[in-house]
């Protein structure tokens, strides 16, 4: 059925015809092909290569943003977890001191006008020693401890 | 302006170039690239005029064609030689024109049965196609066929190819090839005996 229908299209004068190749390309088109060719591959090489470099470049950027705003973000937060955390007993050298919660000694610095306390500093920073035992003694007395039960806590 | 093929004389396979491509592969240096030049030179017209004769306007032939070379010279180094050569650029090239052709119709939301007109008024515009009223009338019935009976019908009209070949190239079961150019064949006769 096939080969009938092909030799019906063949036998038709239009047959003789359509196996002509009607189409044309410009002058030297083949010939110059393979370095088209060749131009568009390194091209497309050159463009990727840029892409990565790109890519890298905004990847160090969005790095060195990241390390040097995230701890301004993130900083103050973390650090005030860390006191509250904090084993009582490493606080300071004294006594009176490591009976205090991280918040309460904060609040007695910002009742003493004299004494500088910063929440960067560490517990061990010189600057908490200035708090003498006396004033937190005070301070306690002041804030419902009683003195027995300061006495105890002092030995 | 050149019309390098003639159709009735399709190119023989080019076994021998396709042993010294891979000689060329295996070997250190710059083999991969004179590999890829032999490759180029064996294939570019039996490629190009395929291609052509399926998108018939020279530009867009001409892109597809420089794509499919891209192609093939991205995959080449993992070309293991399962099938032979031809058939699997000829399968690359069958993969960019379905491409192209649906970018085409994206691009123009245009239905695959305005394609005979289109093809009509490109051959009328067309400077590189020297064909008479009867071969633009059977190039528009070509573009009339859908997608796949046309490729079907280029590749066994106009290459001669034989139906396991095509059947390797474009997946397909040589029964419904064989259909497929017989309901193109008797598309195009009615096509053709319109006027």
């Amino acid at each position: 059925m096939i080969k009938k229908t092909k030799h019906n299209l063949n036998s038709d004068r239009l047959s003789a015809m359509v196996k002509r190749n009607p189409f044309r390309v410009p002058d030297d088109y083949f010939e110059s092909f393979d370095q088209r060719v060749l131009s568009k591959i390194h091209s497309r090489r050159s463009a990727l290569r840029l892409r990565l470099i790109v890519v890298t470049a905004a990847a160090a950027v969005i790095a060195g943003v990241a390390v040097v705003f995230l701890p301004m973000v993130v900083g103050p937060g973390s650090q005030k977890v860390t006191v509250a955390m904090a084993d009582s007993s490493s606080l300071t050298g004294s006594p009176l001191n490591d009976q205090l919660l991280a918040d309460e000694i904060i609040e007695l610095a910002a009742s003493i006008d004299t004494i500088f306390l910063d929440i960067n500093e560490s517990w061990s920073n010189p600057g908490m020693k200035e708090i003498s035992d006396e004033a937190i003694a005070e301070y306690l007395l002041n804030n419902g401890v009683s003195a027995a039960e300061l006495a105890i806590a002092v030995n | 302006m050149q019309g390098h093929l003639e159709l009735t004389n399709p190119i023989p396979l080019a076994a021998n170039n396709d042993l010294e491509i891979f000689r060329l592969l295996k070997s250190p240096d710059s083999g991969h690239e004179k590999a890829f030049k032999l490759l180029i030179e064996t294939y570019r017209e039996r490629i190009y005029w395929l291609i052509r004769r399926t998108l018939v306007v020279h530009a867009d032939a001409d892109d597809v064609a420089q794509e499919v070379f891209v192609r093939v010279w991205k995959a080449l180094p993992a070309f293991r030689g399962e099938s032979a050569l031809y058939t699997w650029i000829y399968r690359i090239t069958v993969n960019e024109m379905n491409r192209f052709i649906k970018r085409k119709r994206l691009q123009f939301f245009a239905p695959w049965n305005d394609a005979a007109e289109r093809v009509a008024q490109s051959l009328s515009d067309d400077r590189f196609f020297c064909g008479d009223v009867v071969e633009r009338r059977l190039y528009q019935a070509i573009a009339s066929l859908p997608e796949k009976q046309r490729l079907v019908f280029n590749m066994r009209y106009f290459d001669e190819l034989p139906y396991d070949e095509i059947s390797r190239m474009v997946g397909t079961s040589e029964g419904a090839l064989k259909a497929s150019y017989h309901h193109a064949m008797k598309k195009i006769e009615k096509f053709v005996k319109q006027d």
